[in-house]
This record gives C-alpha cells, sequence and structure tokens, in this order.
C-alpha cells in the first residue's frame, strides 16, 4: 500500500502532507504531556518491533505470503498517539532507508496508514470492546473487525488519492485496492487476535494496565 | 543468519560523502520534487536528471551494481500501480481488442505516461539510494532532527534505527524456529496466519524486556531524556559550492521543460 514517487499531483501531496503533519505534530503534543522520558527508548523498541514484524511472512497460497501491516495492533497495545508516532517512524524510515514509499508521498502513506489507519482501529476496538468487551470472545472479534477496518479504510485512501491525482481512474482503483486489501484485511486480523491472545497468556499485566490511563497498553 | 542494510560504502571520503548531511537531504528532497513536478511528456529534462544522477553517483564513487542491487528490485511494484495508465488514457488507440462489450485499447498517450512514470520512479529511487550509501544512520537521523522534525519523533527514528537490526534477527530467529519445526507450509491458511500472530506476539513480549533492559542501561549512563550526539555539522565552502552547482542543474532541467 505504500505509493511511490510519481503517481500523486502536487495538490494532493501538499494537502497530505499538511493533513498528516499537522496530526503527527498533535500527536506528539499530546505524547509529550502524557509520558516521561522514560518512554523514549520504548517507543524506538516499538518502531522497530513493527518493522521486523512486518519481516516476518506467512505463507497464503502458491508462491505468494502475507504478513502483518500492524497499525491496529499498535493502536491496540500503545493507545493511538504512541501508535502514530511509532508507524510514521517505521513509513519513514522505509521511505528513506528501503526505498519502500516514496519521499515526496510520504506524507500520504503516513496519512493512510499511521494517522487513518490507526485512529480507525482505535475507534473501532474502543466502540466494540466497550459493548463486547466482557466476553473473550468480544476482545478478540473487536480486534479483528479493528485490524480489518484499518487496512480497509487505508487501502480507501490510498485509491482515493491516486483517482484525484489522475494516475489512476475510479472504476478501475477502488474496486481492484478495495477487493485485494478487503482480503488482505482478514490475514491481518488473524494475525492481530493471534497476537494479543498470546500476550495475553504471557504477559497479562502489559493489557491490563491500559484500563487506568487513557495512553494505552504498554506506556 | 543476519539481517543488516549492507552499508559497505557510508565510510567512503568522496566529495559526495563528505557533503553536508543537510544539504544532502534537501538536495535529494529537490531532486525527486522536480522530478515528479515535471508534466509529461519532459523526455530532455529526465535525460539531463538521469546525467546529473549519473554523475553524482560516478563523483560518490559508487559501484553501479547498486543499480541493479537496490535501485531495479523497487521497479516491479511501480509497474505495477502503473499497469493501467496505457489502457485508459484517452488518445491515438495503437492497439485496440474487442471481446462483446468490452473494448481493450491502448494509447500513445498512454504508453508515453507509462513510459514518465517509470523513468521518474527510477530516478527517485535513484537519488535516494545514493543518498543513503553516501551517509551513515545516525547522521541522517541527525540532519532530519537539525531540519526541524519534532525531537520526539526524531528520538524515536534514531534508536529505531539503532534496534532495527537487533529485533530484526530476532524476527528472523523465529522465522527459522518455526521452519525447523514444520513440514511444508502448514496446515490451512486460517492456522498458518494464527500461527505468525504467536511468533509476533513473542516478538512483543522480548521487544518490550529489551526496551526495560534499554533504559536500565541508558539511566546507568545518564540519559536524561535527550539523545545526544558528538559529532556537529560543519558547512564548508564546498557545501556551498555544490548547492550552487545542484540550483544551477535543477534549473536547467526545468527550464528544458518550460522552453523546448
Amino acid at each position: 500500500m505504500h505509493i511511490p514517487d510519481g503517481f500523486l499531483n502536487p495538490a494532493t501531496l501538499a494537502a497530505t502532507w499538511v493533513a498528516s503533519s499537522g496530526s503527527v505534530g498533535y500527536g506528539v503534543h499530546r505524547l509529550r504531556r502524557e509520558l516521561d522520558e522514560r518512554q523514549v527508548p520504548l517507543m524506538g523498541v516499538t518502531a522497530a518491533f513493527i518493522f521486523a514484524a512486518q519481516m516476518m511472512n506467512f505463507t497464503v497460497a502458491g508462491g505468494t505470503s502475507g504478513h502483518l501491516l500492524g497499525g491496529a495492533l499498535a493502536a491496540i497495545l500503545l493507545g493511538p498517539w504512541a501508535a502514530m508516532l511509532a508507524l510514521t517512524s517505521v513509513l519513514a524510515v522505509q521511505a528513506l532507508v528501503f526505498q519502500d514509499g516514496g519521499l515526496l508521498a510520504l506524507g500520504a502513506n503516513i496519512w493512510n496508514m499511521a494517522v487513518v489507519g490507526v485512529l480507525v482501529a482505535w475507534a473501532v476496538y474502543r466502540a466494540l470492546a466497550r459493548l463486547w468487551g466482557q466476553k473473550t470472545w468480544g476482545q478478540a472479534l473487536a480486534a479483528f473487525l479493528a485490524a480489518w477496518t484499518s487496512v480497509f479504510v487505508a487501502s480507501l485512501m490510498a485509491s482515493v488519492e491516486l483517482a484525484l491525482s489522475g494516475a489512476s481512474p475510479w472504476r478501475v482503483v477502488l474496486p481492484a485496492m478495495g477487493g485485494v486489501h478487503a482480503l488482505i484485511g482478514i490475514g491481518e486480523g488473524i494475525i492481530t487476535l493471534a497476537t494479543l491472545a498470546l500476550v495475553r497468556a504471557v504477559r497479562p499485566d502489559l493489557l491490563l494496565r491500559r484500563r487506568t490511563s487513557d495512553v494505552g497498553g504498554a506506556l | 543468519m543476519t539481517f543488516a542494510i549492507r552499508e559497505p560504502y557510508v565510510r567512503g571520503s568522496s566529495p559526495l560523502h563528505r557533503l553536508d548531511p543537510r544539504l544532502k537531504v534537501i538536495g535529494t528532497v529537490a531532486f525527486i520534487a522536480l522530478t515528479a513536478a515535471l508534466p509529461a511528456p519532459a523526455w530532455k529534462s529526465l535525460g539531463l536528471l538521469a546525467l546529473v544522477a549519473g554523475a553524482v553517483h560516478g563523483a560518490a564513487r559508487l559501484p553501479f551494481r547498486l543499480l541493479w542491487a537496490r535501485v531495479a528490485p523497487a521497479m516491479p511494484f511501480i509497474a505495477l500501480a502503473a499497469l493501467s495508465v496505457p489502457f485508459v488514457r484517452a488518445g491515438h488507440t495503437l492497439w485496440a481488442a474487442h471481446w462483446g462489450p468490452i473494448t481493450l485499447q491502448v494509447t500513445r498517450e498512454g504508453l508515453e505516461a507509462l513510459g514518465t512514470i517509470l523513468a521518474k520512479g527510477w530516478l527517485s529511487i535513484w537519488m535516494s539510494v545514493l543518498l543513503v550509501a553516501s551517509t551513515p544512520l545516525p547522521a541522517l537521523q541527525q540532519a532530519l532532527d537539525a531540519l526541524g522534525m519534532p525531537t520526539l519523533l526524531s528520538s524515536t527514528i534514531g534508536l529505531m534505527l539503532r534496534y532495527l537490526f537487533v529485533l530484526g534477527e530476532e524476527a528472523l530467529r523465529l522465522q527459522a524456529a518455526r521452519e525447523a519445526r514444520s513440514v511444508g507450509p502448514g496446515r490451512n491458511i486460517l492456522w498458518r496466519a494464527r500461527v505468525l500472530g504467536g511468533m509476533v506476539g513473542s516478538l512483543w513480549v522480548r521487544s518490550l524486556e529489551r526496551a526495560e533492559r534499554i533504559y536500565a542501561a541508558m539511566t546507568a549512563r545518564g540519559y536524561d531524556g535527550r539523545l545526544r550526539a558528538l559529532g556537529r555539522f560543519t558547512w564548508s565552502k564546498a557545501d556551498t559550492q555544490a548547492a550552487l552547482l545542484w540550483g544551477a542543474m535543477l534549473s536547467l532541467a526545468a527550464a528544458l521543460r518550460i522552453l523546448f
């Protein structure tokens, strides 16, 4: 879903840079108020964790393989602002060092995956966990749906940007991106809920701590 | 079993390696921004930009093997994303096929747009590869910090770069352990995704425990919330000359598109 350079027009590039730097700036502001200096190493390690988690893959079928994107997982484990910051760092390093996604398109990629993807996942998880949170299946379903929605909505965001830039017509890019990511979202949902199940079994304290503060999970 | 970006070139002493990292970051972004802004057809400008990139590559004394080792692997993704362009752009039809109500046609304008996207992708990735191949990662992070990135974000990126390889190898160990216990890919896709979820969970627990140890070690060494670096940026005469030359080249490329 990383948009390379050369696809987006200047208006879309400018709009996504303004939107994403505004959002990340607000996230940094919120975090600075709520965290102490202990969290900086934790943030760095978390960003490296998401990057490493994306490296591990599983066989889908034939020669294709899939991996975790991690937006929803980060939002559930860390809370929305820390997740936004961690994913922004991941996307910046991927664009700068690994040429995964363009440098100019970085604003759009941050907006799609680190801002919209994370906030949507957080909103869905919060709403559903409040409804069904008492039951184990309810928490699992909330995590699954948060992950699926996060991937699907982020891919729609990317399609809208590509179509607005005239890189690809609406009738091609929307169904193609939406269709593929509706499937990818299922894998994302299963991996996310399996990850949370393991953390809950091994270190439940990491998930319980969130109840006491709004910042989230481990922080 | 190791995972590392191969960085054998960053310790070079070429003119490009010695430039101020801040200038290299700004210059790279300006190059990519100009490349992206050129409307098709802009073959002369793109040709000039390719010559400029080639000259920088030569001046940095980097092996041209980087082109297929680092630039070419990114191209299939761009080609895939641009696949529909020759078919949907209106213009002179070069080729058409009809299946009942469906007509598929390729236009000259569409092919030109596809070629432009591929050329721009190649040039943009080439320039960012040259930046990374000639700048150590900590210097890159300090340059971003100096260019006004919020400190919390740039510290996160700095520490992330430091632990990327540690956790990357941790991930590869988990993957090797799974492979050692598995025959074939393993039951059905649902089960495989759940196994990966378990691995990600283990990685998360190990990462958090590592973060706690890192914090303890940093506190023991006097950490107070700020990352300090000994290296200071020094702006030299060569940096001014390089900046002027770069501006002239990019202006020339823009003029080629506007005037001719």
